[in-house]
């Protein structure tokens, strides 16, 4: 082999200088989303569109914190080696959750607690009693409830996550192998809670929308796209982390060539749990359940729907196929945005429908997509405000695991 | 010569190393001294062996790439062919190929042929089984599972120079020995032969079972093993069942259930009469007026149709292929039909001549009657109603207007333009018919020309 692994320095992959691109995008992040509450506003239609735009947003950064936690917490639940070496971006990756927090319970959370059918139809009484099934189901979906399950979710989020972060820190310090036995330790009953916590949120957040709908199979279609886009998001802040030189010859081509691996793996789980769901619902044909497929699919939605087929599917499934596309930095930084891109379709396609059909409207599909200037400024708000959460916590810290006791091993880690 | 005896003689040339840097630097120089029949053996796996042997990239992947698209046609070709194509099977009322239905069992053949050809070409690829190796003779050999490693250059390379392997290896390592090649004859013990026979027989049993089943009879019942799945409690369409009256399982729909998409609720389009209007039945009346003053019918078109050019057009292709043969392509009652049943006097038998559509009597009813005419038939005629969508039997009501105000009149129309030829075109009236026929009565005044 090539002699005894060089184990860098703390000073080395401390990061530094990004107090100021953190500021940049703390301001990218408030006025992205201040524009997008001028034009929901001028929009003239009850807010309806500045609700759902920022819905996909929101979900699109949250599900990407959700799969960085996952990540941890799989890492150390099978006490994995190869992974030492970008465990820290992803720990870093659940930064997010307070601030995403604070825009879950400002715009999903408050205008529920208002009455305003801004994003979910059951929060206007007036709805849900003109419908008998979504009465059947207001033990559950109702303002208070909800407010409830928000904070329990983030408090699991943010608990944990920051648990896991704190005792990797610490351990960059003193080297205690205890805590990577405890961390081990809470991992099980933390991806548990995780499991929970992701499906009821899913449930909550996004399979509302259409309050007289239900898939017992949304939650795992949610987690697996999460996973899915936090892993090229993953890729791309260690590449981004490499380039600065704090993961410089630490991070080789074979952490890549894994987390592509998993990259397509989760492209092949995500259309199987889709594929799933869908022929499930197609199979029975019963109406109740169709409906939601039924916007969907005809109609205006059509070409969005062959489009997630096509290009969620079949093309990244051949496109990740090859080592050699997993071991070539550039060519996998290219997957991962176009990775980071089709979940976006992906979350529209599952969100805007209901924007102009739900369940009060009459004609299936009569409406397809309107895209709006909302949509992106949206994802500039809410994705400003995730990097900002992210840079400032990673700056000033060490962007390696540098008192892991598997650190060695993961530096020398090669595929076959 | 004495070489040349060397490897008649032996298998190779065996080093054995104790650690792994080692085992890999020696590696390194075999593979940059060009042999190409030798092998490493390690007691684990160690990264960076196939570099440092020069081993290539295998083809394994490609070969169950290919095995497993093999697969999924398969698998699709498998599905298609029995249920869409050799014996149609209707489930579900899905359509009879239909791939959300199909694609289950598609990704398993997928998986089966991939995997199934992943273990077996890697077997083959390897050489697999490998029944003996001469190096397993050798008593220092049997440490490779344990702490050693060894590096054997085997004498069939074609660069195979005893002295300059025993060189190369000896650089790394002092410890060498030949390997002499198997001449043993390794014999199977008699116990092994009894049991092979044995088993050889006892594999014959499930087929002969199988045999018996399919000719022998037998006065026992069938064996159920899972009884509650092969006598279900559900029943099946045309069977009985003592829990209802009349004995069938079969029910009816609810009185007055709409099947989903069939409910008609634009009145003018589907019956032809003013929406909210009572409904006319779906019979067939006896002609002359409809159901008399009961029904509010169209006297103009409906307004879920243009009626447009494409639209008269539709209704002329329509009338061509379902009206025209009675009726005759000019609307006249001269249909390929109307003149075969003159000719052989079946109004003896009960026929009635197809109206002339260009007819007063004809021209009397409303657009909404003769939607209902087309739908539900008249008389003896039939409806069509089966057989043509609303909007089609729309625009043949648009065309059958367009006869009656442009073809077959007895005089030429006043708005007529100047030197347009015009003649009156034959009517039934004027096909020659048998004199059983002619000297029928015509009950009441009916005025001549008209076919009832």
């Amino acid at each position: 082999m090539h002699g005894p692994i060089e184990i860098p320095t703390t000073d080395q992959v401390t990061v530094t200088g990004l107090s100021k691109p953190a500021l940049i995008g703390l301001g990218v992040g408030i006025a992205g989303l201040a524009a997008t509450a001028a034009l929901g506003a001028s929009a003239g239609d009850d807010m309806l569109h500045f609700g759902h735009s920022m819905l996909v947003a929101i979900v699109f950064f949250l599900l990407i914190s959700l799969g960085a936690l996952f990540f941890t917490l799989l890492q150390h639940v099978t006490s994995a080696g190869w992974s030492v070496v970008v465990r820290r971006v992803a720990e870093a990756m659940t930064a997010a959750f307070p601030i995403l927090g604070l825009l879950v319970l400002g715009v999903l959370v408050v205008p529920v607690l208002m009455g305003k059918p801004w994003i979910y139809d059951w929060a206007d009484s007036a709805f849900v009693g003109a419908h008998e099934l979504v009465q059947h189901k207001a033990g559950y979906l109702n303002a208070k409830f909800f407010l409830v399950r928000v904070i329990a979710y983030f408090a699991v989020w943010i608990g944990v996550s920051r648990f896991f972060s704190s005792q990797s820190l610490a351990q960059d310090v003193d080297q205690d192998k205890a805590r990577t036995l405890k961390m081990q330790g809470r991992s099980g009953i933390s991806m548990i809670a995780f499991g929970l916590t992701l499906t009821f949120a899913m449930f909550d957040f996004m399979m509302s929308l259409n309050a007289e709908w239900f898939s017992t199979m949304y939650g795992v279609y949610m987690f697996a796209g999460a996973f899915w886009s936090s892993l090229a998001t993953l890729a791309l802040l260690t590449m981004w982390l490499e380039k600065r030189g704090q993961l410089k010859g630490v991070v080789t081509s074979e952490h890549y060539h894994d987390i592509g691996k998993l990259m397509f793996a989760f492209t092949v789980f995500w259309s199987y749990v889709a594929f799933s769901q869908f022929m499930l619902y197609w199979y029975a044909d019963i109406p109740e359940e169709t409906h939601w497929f039924n916007y969907r699919i005809w109609g205006d939605w059509n070409g969005f729907a062959l489009l997630l087929l096509v290009g969620h599917f079949a093309i990244p499934l051949l496109g990740l196929m090859s080592r050699h596309v997993k071991r070539n930095r550039s060519v996998l930084a290219a997957w991962a945005v176009y990775c980071l891109v089709f979940h976006f379709v992906d979350l529209y396609w599952n969100v805007m429908p209901e924007m102009v059909n739900g369940v009060a409207g009459g004609d299936p599909a009569t409406t397809g997509p309107q895209f709006d200037l909302m949509d992106l400024t949206a994802m500039i708000g809410v994705g400003g405000l995730f990097a900002f959460a992210i840079l400032k916590r990673i700056d000033g810290k060490p962007a390696l695991a540098i008192g892991d006791p598997r650190l060695p091993e993961s530096m020398a880690f090669q595929n076959i | 010569m004495s070489d040349q005896k060397k490897h008649d003689e032996i298998h190779g040339i065996v080093a054995y190393f104790d650690d792994v840097d080692s085992v890999m630097s020696a590696a390194r120089k075999v593979r940059d001294a060009g042999y190409k029949k030798w092998d490493t053996y390690t007691p684990f796996p160690v990264h960076g062996i196939d570099e440092a042997m020069g081993t290539k990239p295998t083809i394994l992947p490609w070969i169950v790439l290919g095995m497993g698209l093999t697969g999924m046609a398969c698998g699709l070709l498998l599905q298609w062919y029995t249920n869409a194509y050799d014996y149609v099977f209707l489930i579900s009322g899905k359509p009879d190929w239909s791939l959300p239905a199909n694609i289950p069992v598609t990704f398993e053949v997928v998986i089966l042929f991939s995997a199934y050809t992943a273990f077996f070409a890697m077997l083959g690829l390897n050489k697999l089984p490998h029944l003996s190796n001469p190096l397993h003779k050798l008593p220092k050999f049997s440490r490779v599972t344990a702490d050693r490693f060894a590096i054997c250059v085997e004498a069939k390379d074609p660069n195979f120079d005893a002295g300059r392997v025993r060189a190369i290896l000896g650089a790394e390592t002092s410890e060498l020995e030949d390997c002499p090649v198997d001449t043993s004859r390794a014999a199977l013990p008699l116990w092994f032969h009894a049991v092979m026979a044995l088993v050889t027989c006892a594999t014959f049993i499930p087929l002969s079972l199988a045999v018996k089943g399919r000719f022998a009879t037998s006065e026992k019942p069938r064996y159920h093993v899972w009884p509650d799945m092969d006598f279900q409690r559900k029943r099946k369409s045309q069977t009985g069942w003592e829990g209802f009256e009349d004995g069938r399982s079969m029910r009816l729909p609810v009185e007055g259930t709409i099947p989903r998409g069939e409910l008609r609720d634009d009145f003018e389009l589907y019956f032809g009469v003013a929406q909210g209007a009572p409904v006319p039945p779906h019979v067939t009346f006896d002609g002359g007026a409809m159901g008399g003053d009961n029904f509010q019918w169209l006297s103009s078109f409906p307004t879920a149709v243009v009626v447009d050019d494409a639209f008269l057009e539709r209704g002329r292709e329509r009338y061509g292929i379902y009206c025209g043969v009675c009726h005759g392509a000019q609307g006249n009652g001269l249909g390929a039909v109307a003149l075969r049943a003159a000719a052989i006097d079946a109004e003896q038998w009960g026929w009635v001549s197809p109206k002339a559509l260009q007819s007063d009597s004809a021209k009397a009813y409303t657009n909404g009657e003769l939607f209902h005419i087309a739908s539900n038939g008249i008389s003896s005629m039939k409806g069509y109603g089966s057989q043509i969508t609303p909007k089609d039997r729309w625009a043949i009501v648009a065309f059958v207007r367009a006869i009656q105000a442009s073809q077959a009149l007895e005089a030429a129309p006043a708005d007529l333009p100047d030197g347009t030829d015009f003649e009156p075109v034959p009517t039934i009236k004027d096909v020659r018919l048998s004199e059983a026929s002619v000297d029928a009565p015509a009950a009441g005044s009916e005025p001549a020309g008209e076919a009832r």
